[in-house]
């Protein structure tokens, strides 16, 4: 392993890039960790910073991030890693050709973090898809529903402690007698 | 079954109605994945599936005698092909089209209903991920030949089935005899195991289905009620 693929020591040796330098003077408090890996940078925010950094990135003119790029969550379940979730966001900005991403930590008990949806309009449909697969509830979104699973549903399938077979069928289920698995004679 | 007695060529009805229903299906293409591509080129000209007689698709389920399962089908996505096949006017046909249909293909997870077969009765399963045009037509003929000799169904049961019960239990339970020394345990899922343990056979009310079909001869509903009364 080289000291470019482990991420662990890219973190501790790389130097704080531009963006991360900005928003450090900008938001002293926010900012609890931060690595950068061949120009594109990560910043970890405090969850309480975070709405403001988010205005703060899109709006002024040193970042211009016009694009939220992707939105999605990480469980740490099986990493053995607390705090369990990690919200992460991908930014772009077209007027300095440059990427950005955010991350923000989030405990199992208190899995709220504010929506960002009046910020950037694609992040809609995000935060519910999010919130479906996760379980994260987005406060402030106007419209916080399952997207793309059913109503019926029950839990959140993403999670690593949800049965990786489980089903809910909507419909009654007629049992099938057969089945091959494929070459698995044991 | 077919004799010339000079010039005259006799047979049975059952027979020529079969014949007519077996290259004029209607088909309702319920596409959702990427077996529809192979199930377009089999119905386009290169592969040309009018030339068995199954040229049309109808898209409205009531007038189409085949389903055509084509794709993943999710459970979200279940009520809806319920919905479909009970639009269908009997006789109808079901074939579940590839992997995913017929088994939930590697989506073995929260979303996928696994098989078609457990939502509803499914007459002929074409295997392939996806499918080739020419396993498409190898099914479609299969279908044919069902039609023909079997005739119409109905819960996936021909009357035919129904006629001959006992003989069709037997044949049923040697067809899936396993021999001893063969039997596994089947880990992924438990409920499949019944079937490759000795002593297993075929419930007789499996069989016992009572048909609907458009037409009834006499003699089949005096068969159908002496059935019943059994």
């Amino acid at each position: 392993m080289s000291e470019e693929i482990s991420t662990k020591e890219t973190e501790v040796i790389s130097e704080a890039g531009e963006l991360t330098t900005l928003l450090q003077e900008e938001f002293p408090d926010a900012v609890s960790g931060f690595h950068a890996h061949r120009g594109d940078e990560t910043v970890v925010i405090e969850r309480d910073a975070f709405e403001a950094v988010c205005r703060f990135l899109r709006d002024d003119l040193r970042c211009s991030f016009e694009i939220m790029m992707d939105l999605t969550a990480v469980d740490r379940l099986e990493m053995k890693e607390t705090p369990r979730f990690e919200m992460v966001y991908h930014f772009k900005s077209l007027t300095h050709a440059r990427r950005l991403r955010i991350k923000v930590l989030l405990t199992e008990e208190d899995c709220k973090i504010d929506s960002i949806h009046h910020l950037w309009k694609a992040v809609d449909w995000y935060e519910r898809e999010c919130y479906d697969m996760f379980g994260i509830h987005f406060e402030g979104h106007p419209d916080l529903r399952r997207l793309l699973m059913y109503d019926e549903f029950e839990g959140h399938p993403l999670r690593k402690d949800y049965p990786i077979d489980k089903q809910q069928p909507l419909l009654e289920l007629k049992e099938v007698e057969e089945r091959h698995t494929y070459g698995r004679h044991t | 079954m077919d004799t010339d007695y000079g010039g005259f060529k006799t047979t049975t009805f059952d027979s020529v109605v079969n014949w007519s229903r077996k290259f004029s299906l209607f088909q309702y293409p319920f596409v959702t994945a990427c077996c529809g591509m192979e199930y377009m080129a089999a119905a386009c000209s290169h592969y040309d599936i009018s030339r068995f007689g199954a040229e049309i698709p109808r898209f409205s389920p009531r007038q189409a005698d085949v389903l055509w399962v084509v794709g993943t089908i999710t459970h979200k996505m279940s009520p809806i092909l319920k919905t479909i096949y009970d639009q269908m006017a009997d006789p109808k046909w079901v074939i579940a089209f590839g992997a995913c249909a017929s088994s939930g293909g590697f989506y073995q997870n929260y979303s996928v209903l696994q098989g078609i077969d457990r939502l509803i009765p499914v007459d002929l399963y074409i295997a392939g991920c996806p499918p080739r045009p020419e396993a498409v037509l190898d099914g479609l003929m299969e279908l044919q030949n069902s039609i023909q000799y079997d005739g119409p169904k109905a819960n996936g049961i021909t009357p035919t089935a129904i006629r001959h019960k006992d003989q069709k239990v037997d044949q049923l339970n040697r067809y899936f005899e396993i021999p001893k020394k063969d039997v596994f345990e089947n880990q992924q899922n438990p409920k499949s195991n019944r079937l490759s343990k000795p002593g297993f056979s075929y419930a007789d009310d499996f069989i016992n289905v009572s048909p609907h079909i458009g037409y009834d001869s006499p003699k089949m509903q005096k068969d159908k009620a002496a059935l019943k009364e059994e």
